[in-house]
């Protein structure tokens, strides 16, 4: 199946995600040409592709840490371009890191309480001074229903820094989740973890999927982890989409077997 | 009008020279090693001092004299620096290394002061071979002519660039240079000694630094330290020209800035507020114009080393370590302990400890705007002295002129130093890496030189005079009195600063600085807190400034405020660890403690020889050779030396204590219960990754 860029950017009305048409280089370096996705609610979909294929340049352009050339991005209809990456998480895209990014010297449960805060209600000096900063009861019982829902009950209280690999990149899936985000951008859950963590990483998403139905983008290397977990797949190359439909079918397509193959990695 | 725009412009071609020497010494040990040595202008002071002295008071010829100062001291100083401290730094980040120089900055002048003696070095002298600058005039009868000193340095500069040309286009020595600084761990792997050419590099940046400070020594009337720090920031926003990277495009700005600074010099109308105001914020307008428009700033240049994960985690911090009943029993200790000196204080100490101390006191309310500022907020500013300087001015001219009460006073005070604050904050919060440092370095010494002596802004050259506050029927004039205020001022301040840290607006900054990308994938706004911080920081050291004005009864800039002692706050906050309050309430008592005790200790010799004269021989001349005037600057160079303790511990030495007092007291009591290590002292012993 080709990349049929008028078929593609088309994105339906209550989609939670449209982006249409997305460039971006670095210095003459062609990182995404012409890239067109879109989300529906409810879905769990995969981006995966060959290293330097431009997935984590496309979560960037997509949650605000890079701006796109050019192109189009509208999350449940409202248009983002010239939105920073915190403007754009407090309407509702929370994302995980490639290479872990957690707050080290903060225990887990101070990173969910961390999150929530910036979510809904901000810093403000007054409160502070006045002693007014504690985590409220409601804070409280949410963070605490995250932290159930992806298995952290026994870590809640050690700082993040004492974590291993596997149970860090539960957090970064906590930290995100406990935002209550409209889309949640995975950026290669499993990489670095050993079978028995991605294991684990794949059950906590599908109890996620199970109990909250977030949409979520995974970007992904493991091809079993998306088989797994992904309804639909998009393919990406040299920053062009070279296939897209329901993932076995992607995952079959001819397209992908040469990029994979001629890369060396199938 | 052509020719002169090309006479001033000749004339300014000298001093360009030297900012550009400086320029290119501070690029190339920021590239090699990572450290953008603020100390040079130490180091350049240090060599002009050598230079005077063998050349001027000992009379030796030109070219020993040139070759001791230039080619052997001022290597031999980057030598030690890189052997017995940059070596040991190596993977630090730029901003430990930042916090060195800073220290050494402090440390290195009163070292020379002290081994030359402090009396005023009057017109240096040019390296060339006349005794006065101007007992060589050239071409003679144009209007071109040049002074020895002038012709000294276009001369030693072509030498200097032609040397580096050729050593950079020949072999491979730049290549390793470049490759040190990108993993100085991987190049090893290579089979390349990274410490070799470290160490190269440092040589040959000091010489430069060292050549520099020889130079531009023949301008001043006499020699002083202070003023090598203003030929800093000339030099600074010459690296800046080059992106701290290109040492061509350093070389060439740091001739453009001499030439501009020339021509202004020629053209604008000699009374004039821009002559007196422009010309010498000239290099501090520059760097900051080129701050605000230079994207790259505004990035990270953080050297991170691409083996730095084979490094532990860092240490948690201590209060994590301890149960909750050792929390409760050292609060109520240190209360305790509190209480008890206060008292001691009040009813103990004679009127000199007591006003001592006092000055302590009231230094911590300064130096609480440090910790809010650089220990909570998360930027190194360099400008907390400026702004209570700020504090002090407006308290003195409100009360002078308006007759205003003292407290209501200094709240103004606080006000307008956080309003400068906030208009200073609004591009520097934005910059990145080492860039706010230097770019607060800017401000604090235009404020110094050029703001400063204004006599809106300060009264002019007499200290306006400040009374001590009276509130109702109370009056703080007396010492005593003053001290209780002085104490309910910090203790409010002090929790004020607590809950900031403990409260939301302090985990946000927690989370900033661990990680920028998770706070903003977060919501967090990465700029907002940060500006908080710094504006309350500024109010801070205003309301503390005005506090100062008034316990000493007049806003002295030169005895309170300077850049120089600003310096050394940061210094001595930084070292006793500048995320806790304690630290900045035990550094406001030591910085004026220490010199009182060393005096104390240093006077010892001499009454001793008084009241025993029959000492003879070695004994005297050894204690005949101590002098009660060290004490000042014995203490500053200990300040400063404290300073290269932060590579090792950043969280500040009093949290590496509590760190390790509580591990021992935790390992007694599991040995007094004969049990295994309890959780606590465990995962001390078991933490994995996730540390970055």
């Amino acid at each position: 199946m080709t990349a049929g860029n008028a078929m593609l950017g088309n994105g339906q009305i209550g989609s939670v995600l449209v982006a249409n048409h997305i460039d971006k280089r670095f210095e003459g370096i062609a990182a995404l040409s012409d890239v067109s996705v879109h989300l529906e609610p409810g879905e769990l979909v995969a981006l995966i592709g060959p290293n330097g294929a431009g997935k984590t340049t496309l979560f960037n352009c997509l949650s605000g840490v890079l701006r796109p050339n050019s192109g189009q991005i509208l999350l449940k209809g409202r248009d983002l371009s010239g939105l920073a990456a915190h403007e754009r998480a407090r309407l509702g895209l929370a994302r995980t890191f490639q290479r872990m990014e957690l707050f080290g010297s903060l225990t887990v449960r101070e990173h969910l309480f961390v999150a929530h805060r910036a979510q809904r209600r901000g810093a403000s000096l007054w409160r502070d001074l006045t002693g007014r900063s504690r985590p409220t009861p409601q804070e409280r019982e949410q963070c605490d229903a995250v932290l159930e829902l992806v298995g952290l009950g026994d870590h809640a209280d050690r700082p993040a820094h004492s974590l291993t690999l596997g149970t860090g990149r539960v957090v970064e899936l906590a930290r995100a989740l406990v935002c209550d985000p409209e889309l949640l951008f995975l950026d290669e859950p499993s990489s670095g973890l050993d079978h028995r963590e991605t294991e684990h990483m794949g059950t906590v998403l599908e109890q996620v999927r199970a109990e909250r139905g977030t949409t979520i983008l995974l970007c992904e290397h493991d091809v079993a982890f998306v088989e797994r977990l992904a309804s639909r797949t998009y393919v990406l190359d040299c920053g062009k989409l070279i296939a897209e439909g329901p993932t076995a079918e992607a995952l079959a397509s001819p397209q992908v077997r040469t990029a994979y193959l001629g890369a060396g990695a199938a | 009008m052509a020719g002169e725009i090309l006479e001033y412009a000749v004339r300014g071609v000298p001093i360009g020279c030297v900012f550009a020497l400086m320029a290119v010494g501070l690029v190339l040990t920021y590239k090699t090693s990572g450290v953008f040595n603020l100390a040079f202008a130490a180091q350049a002071y240090t060599s002009a001092v050598v230079f005077y002295e063998v050349r001027k008071e000992h009379e030796w010829p030109l070219l020993p004299a040139a070759l001791l100062a230039v080619v052997v001291v001022a290597p031999l100083i980057g030598v030690i620096l890189d052997r017995f401290l940059y070596r040991y730094q190596r993977t630090a980040g730029s901003l430990a290394k930042l916090i060195t120089s800073l220290g050494l900055l402090v440390a290195i002048p009163e070292i020379v002061r002290l081994i030359f003696g402090s009396g005023s070095k009057k017109n240096p002298p040019a390296l060339w071979w006349v005794k006065r600058t101007d007992d060589f005039l050239w071409p003679q009868g144009s209007r071109f002519v040049l002074d020895a000193g002038q012709i000294a340095t276009l001369a030693f500069t072509a030498i200097a660039v032609t040397g580096l040309a050729i050593m950079f286009s020949r072999g491979g020595i730049g290549l390793r240079m470049r490759a040190v600084v990108e993993s100085p761990r991987l190049v090893q792997l290579q089979g390349i000694d990274a410490s070799r050419v470290s160490l190269a590099s440092w040589m040959l940046s000091s010489l430069l630094a060292g050549l520099a400070g020889v130079l531009i020594a023949p301008l001043f009337a006499q020699l002083n330290s202070l003023d090598f720090f203003t030929l800093l920031v000339a030099a600074i926003a010459a690296c800046v020209i080059g992106s701290l990277t290109n040492i061509v495009a350093t070389f060439i700005g740091g001739i453009g800035l001499g030439i501009l600074q020339a021509e202004l010099a020629g053209f604008l109308p000699t009374d004039s507020i821009l002559a007196t105001g422009l010309r010498p914020g000239l290099p501090f307008l520059v760097l900051f114009g080129l701050l605000l428009f230079r994207r790259s700033a505004r990035t990270s240049h953080e050297v991170t080393d691409p083996l730095s994960g084979v490094d532990p985690p860092p240490p948690p911090p201590a209060a994590s370590l301890r149960p909750s009943w050792m929390t409760m029993g050292t609060r109520v200790f240190a209360v305790t302990v509190a209480v008890l000196g206060l008292v001691l204080a009040l009813f103990v100490l004679d009127e000199f400890w007591l006003s001592v101390v006092t000055s302590g006191v009231v230094l911590a309310v300064v130096l609480l705007s440090i910790v809010l500022t650089t220990g909570v907020g998360g930027t190194i500013s360099l400008s907390q002295a400026a702004f209570a300087a700020i504090g002090a001015f407006t308290t003195a001219q409100l009360t002078t002129n308006f007759n205003l009460s003292v407290l209501v006073a200094m709240v103004a005070g606080a006000l307008v130093a956080a309003a400068v604050g906030a208009v200073l904050s609004l591009p520097i919060i934005r910059l990145a890496g080492i860039y706010p440092a230097l770019a607060t370095l800017a401000f604090a010494l235009m404020f110094e030189n050029v703001l400063a002596p204004l006599s809106w802004v300060s009264g002019g050259a007499t200290p306006l005079t400040v009374p001590r506050p009276l509130v109702g029927p109370i009056d703080f004039a007396g010492n005593r009195a003053f001290l209780l205020l002085s104490v309910g001022i910090l203790a409010v301040l002090s929790v004020a600063v607590i809950m900031i840290r403990q409260g939301t607006t302090g985990r946000f900054l927690d989370a900033i600085r661990e990680s920028e990308p998770a706070a903003s994938a977060v919501g967090i706004n990465p700029i907002r807190p940060r500006l908080v911080a710094f504006v309350a920081g500024a109010g801070v050291a205003g309301f503390g400034g005005g506090l100062v004005a008034s316990f000493n009864g007049q806003a002295n800039y030169a005895a309170n405020f300077t850049f120089y002692l600003g310096l050394v706050w940061l210094v001595l906050v930084i070292t006793a660890g500048f995320r806790s309050v304690q630290a900045a309430i035990i550094s406001g008592i030591f910085f004026y403690v220490l010199p009182q005790l060393l005096d104390r200790l240093f006077r010892w010799p001499g009454n001793y020889l008084t009241s025993n004269p029959e000492v003879s021989g070695v004994t005297k001349s050894v204690l005949d050779f101590i002098e009660p005037e060290w004490s000042l600057g014995v203490a500053f160079i200990l300040f400063g030396f404290g300073a290269l303790t932060y590579a090792k511990h950043p969280e500040g030495i009093i949290e590496a204590q509590t760190t390790k007092s509580i591990r021992k007291v935790l390992g007694w009591i599991d040995k007094a219960r004969g049990k295994g290590p309890t959780p606590a002292s465990e995962q001390l012993v078991t933490q994995v990754g996730g540390g970055r």
